[in-house]
């Protein structure tokens, strides 16, 4: 990519930025399964 | 040669044709991509819009039958949001943020390849829906069931384009986040970011938080007809009304995720064609994060109609009110930062003053409408699509234009022909107030929208209207020239290409290198400021 990440200190940045993706992803899944788990909630799958 | 300059000819390197553009992982490339999809999704939307403009020229059916023109109010809300505003917000983030940060890249280069190839599958798939049989979705943007659920053969297909959108969204944001949070400058505490890296950042929170329930709600709509579910269904013990609850819950904050970063390149543009620093930074950094925060509670208010306790009613109808005062200090802010500056009016700073102004008249229509009593007469009539369209074309749309002025001579290395840019601002400023000022006054006399004829007393305003809107539809082909011409040739633009411009993206040659700082800025280049002496 560039010169920059051959530098250590930006592969530690770049390491910490997979993590804080990885985070990020796991919060949307997160909100994707809870919206059916609200709506399941509020008034569930039929009589 | 050293070895560290024949590491960086080896990554200056890449494969040219079309393969550079599948390929590539580069921010630039991508941010190019993403600006140049957003443009023909412009035009595509476009067309649609004056498909509805031509149709409703004069009373009675002259062009299309009435579920053509359904399907064309609902392509073209879903093509004008999710393929012309966000992707163009999503490329100037691309751009920008990199080199605003003083990073190399975005932080995730190859789901950012991965985020933009999603979405020319994502609108293909949703634009070949209108060939099916049964035709395409023509239930309006909202998608509400049961309506939306009357679909063809599109349903399923609409549905995946949906989520592909979503899919793609998700993944920039986390992009941008996972970029400011761990590739900004060590020297650029976050109080000092610039301020469309602020609201960008701000916007990438909102996109994690209601993507994912746009998903969830459309899915369980497909359940709903494909798999015997009865999440919306009233004859199973579903509730439709919850639907409304559960869109909206995303679409407000929609809303604002297509007005924040406008609202970060409009402090950009006018601080540089004041030539001060902007006026109340904090102020306008908590300002955007008030509005994020208040978008999550408002969202009622779209469904005010549909039967709510008075106690819910009058919650919505305050908290929206409550936008107002952020949203005030933001405009206060501007005001003030052009006060007594040395202002002069390029392109971008007339569409930037015309965003203040314009953005400002759909902001009070929004107030007017946040009121629970008016808003049973104005509900789903054509004051809502005046409000709405100056808030998403006078504010979104022109400060994307502002944008592309502002860092077209960065990305080209060219200043653009200021003549036709002057002509392009002008022409669209008076035709798309032509366009959408007397839709006030159609709603405001009971035309309902999203109907393609009408009683013969509306016929003028709206012959006014689609006047209007042919100019303004034809002077976007003045932008396309204005913005090719610069790519091809023209004046040189210097690495700070206003007088007025600060920030390390000014710091860096026109048109960048390919790999912009390889090694990170120095602090120095942070924190100086033209007019500013520290």
């Amino acid at each position: 990519m560039s010169m920059q990440q051959d530098d250590p200190q930006l592969t530690a940045k770049r390491r910490r930025a997979r993590r804080t993706a990885l985070i990020f992803g796991i919060v949307a899944l997160a909100f994707y399964v809870a919206i059916f788990c609200l709506v399941r909630w509020r008034h569930g799958f039929g009589s | 040669m050293s070895n560290t300059a024949v590491a960086h000819e080896h990554h200056a390197e890449h494969p040219s044709g079309i393969w550079r553009w599948i390929s590539t992982t580069n921010h630039k490339d991508i941010g190019t991509l993403y600006l140049f999809f957003s443009l023909l999704m412009f035009f595509v939307g476009g067309g649609f819009a004056m498909v509805i403009r031509a149709e409703l020229f004069e009373p009675g059916m002259q062009l299309v039958d009435p579920l053509m023109f359904n399907e064309m109010t609902t392509l073209h809300a879903l093509v004008m949001i999710f393929g012309a505003i966000m992707p163009a917000f999503v490329g100037l983030a691309n751009w920008m943020i990199p080199m605003m940060i003083g990073a190399p890249d975005m932080a995730l280069p190859r789901m950012n390849n991965w985020s933009f190839w999603i979405l020319p599958f994502a609108f293909l798939l949703l634009l070949s829906t209108t060939l099916m049989p049964g035709g395409g979705p023509a239930g309006g943007w909202t998608m509400y069931p049961p309506l939306m659920l009357q679909t063809g053969m599109a349903f399923p297909f609409v549905i995946f384009a949906v989520h592909l959108m979503g899919i793609s969204s998700v993944m920039g944001a986390i992009n941008v986040i996972a970029t400011i949070l761990n590739l900004r400058s060590k020297d650029m505490p976050l109080m000092k970011m610039p301020l469309f890296v602020w609201t960008w950042l701000i916007t990438a929170y909102l996109l994690i938080a209601v993507m994912p329930v746009l998903a969830g709600a459309v899915t369980m709509m497909l359940t709903d007809r494909y798999f015997g579910t009865s999440f919306f269904d009233a004859a199973g013990g579903g509730d439709p009304v919850l639907y409304q609850h559960v869109f909206w819950f995303f679409g407000h904050p929609e809303v604002y995720i297509m007005i924040l970063p406008a609202f970060g390149i409009i402090s950009e543009v006018i601080a540089t064609f004041s030539r001060k620093p902007l006026f109340g930074y904090d102020s306008m950094v908590y300002a955007v994060a008030s509005i994020a925060f208040l978008s999550f509670i408002v969202w009622a208010h779209h469904m005010f109609t549909v039967g709510m306790p008075l106690a819910a009613e009058l919650f919505f109808m305050f908290s929206t009110m409550l936008i107002a005062v952020p949203t005030g200090v933001k405009v206060f802010n501007w005001l003030a930062t052009m006060w007594r500056g040395s202002l002069s009016f390029e392109t971008p700073m007339l569409f930037a003053i015309a965003f203040v102004f314009l953005f400002t008249i759909g902001g009070f229509s929004g107030v007017m409408l946040a009121l629970v009593p008016a808003d049973y007469q104005y509900h789903m009539t054509y004051f809502v699509v005046a409000h709405f369209h100056y808030v998403l074309v006078t504010g979104a749309a022109f400060a994307i234009m502002a944008g592309v002025y502002y860092w077209l001579p960065k990305w080209t290395g060219h200043m653009y022909n200021e003549t036709l840019g002057k002509w392009h601002f002008w022409l669209s400023v008076i035709s798309v107030n032509v366009l959408f000022f007397p839709m006030h006054f159609l709603g405001l006399a009971g035309m309902p929208r999203r109907i393609p004829d009408y009683p013969v007393q509306f016929t003028d305003l709206n012959m006014i209207a689609s006047i209007g809107g042919f100019v303004f539809g034809v002077s976007q082909l003045l932008f396309v020239a204005v913005v090719i011409l610069c790519i091809r040739g023209g004046k040189k633009a210097e690495a700070r290409a206003w007088d007025g411009a600060h920030g390390l993206e000014w710091t860096l040659p026109s048109p960048p290198p390919y790999h912009s700082f390889s090694e990170p800025p120095p602090a120095s280049a942070i924190w100086a400021h033209p007019y500013r002496p520290d």
